[in-house]
């Protein structure tokens, strides 16, 4: 499938909602430290609404996102972008990403509350110096200097 | 014996990388991500669609329902285990640096003896790298 036929799909827009909806529900639960059965009984829905939600499932009446939402402290403020402009600059971005001689590297530092740093064209050359206080294949750490 | 290759996944567009295993067979090759989907039934075009929309988030570093995706690791196992999933569509994946890895693609119905394929797989590829 191609990435534009992708972006042009109801499908693919409606998993993006149904799991930012998700996302608000489980912050706002977490937040308040309650569960499901407590979360419906507060809004005033069925534990299985609240399931649904949850599992990614949302599809009921825009009134019942924005009710969810606002339940939740938050608004559900929606964005119109142009969609042929959108598929674009996402062309725009994954060609980015994906430049072959594009050098990822992965440090995982410890650094010490106080310590200090700059990070600069140099600072690749200094946190590979650092390799050679490693004592784990994947974790790298020492002082900057 | 197989030789394995992997590739990007076209559709997938986030900060972290989506890739997919490329199982060379007798000088045969297809990504096993695009494989799967060349041979579903239009009925499963939605479901797909949606699996890969939960691809962009996971490789977005978005929160995703743990319905859709989640960790199904072994305890004791070092190379994270992951599924992708949406109404009858499952697929498999491991952590590799920078992202996933897509190792096998299957059904709700198959779910357990693919669960078994998939590890075998992953111990095949992850043998390759030694």
């Amino acid at each position: 499938m191609k990435r534009d036929k992708l972006l042009r799909s109801t499908q693919y827009w409606l998993v993006q909602w149904q799991n930012d909806l998700y996302s608000i529900i489980h912050d706002y639960m977490h937040k308040k430290n309650i569960n499901r059965t407590e979360l419906a009984k507060e809004l005033h829905v069925t534990k299985g609404y609240i399931s649904q939600v949850l599992n990614g499932d949302f599809n009921h009446k825009i009134n019942k996102l924005i009710e969810l939402s606002l339940s939740c402290g938050k608004i559900p403020i929606v964005n119109y972008i142009d969609l042929e402009k959108y598929i674009k600059e996402d062309a725009i971005t994954k060609g980015a990403i994906n430049v072959s001689n594009t050098r990822t590297i992965d440090y995982h530092l410890s650094i010490n509350s106080g310590d200090s740093f700059q990070v600069n064209k140099e600072s690749l050359k200094a946190i590979e110096a650092l390799s050679s206080y490693s004592t784990d294949i994947n974790c790298y750490s020492g002082t900057f200097w | 014996m197989s030789n394995f290759v992997v590739t990007n996944i076209d559709e997938v567009n986030g900060k972290q990388e989506c890739k997919q295993l490329v199982i060379v067979k007798n000088g045969e090759y297809l990504g096993v991500f695009d494989e799967f989907e060349n041979s579903l039934q239009k009925k499963y075009d939605s479901s797909l669609v949606a699996i890969i929309s939960i691809m962009n988030r996971v490789a977005n570093l978005q929160t995703v329902s743990p319905d859709k995706f989640k960790d199904i690791t072994p305890d004791g196992e070092p190379v994270k285990e992951f599924e992708f999933k949406y109404r009858d569509l499952r697929v498999y994946a491991i952590k590799v640096f920078n992202g996933k890895l897509i190792v096998l693609c299957g059904y709700k119905n198959s779910q357990k003896k693919d669960i078994v394929k998939f590890r075998s797989l992953k111990k095949q590829y992850l043998d390759s790298l030694k």
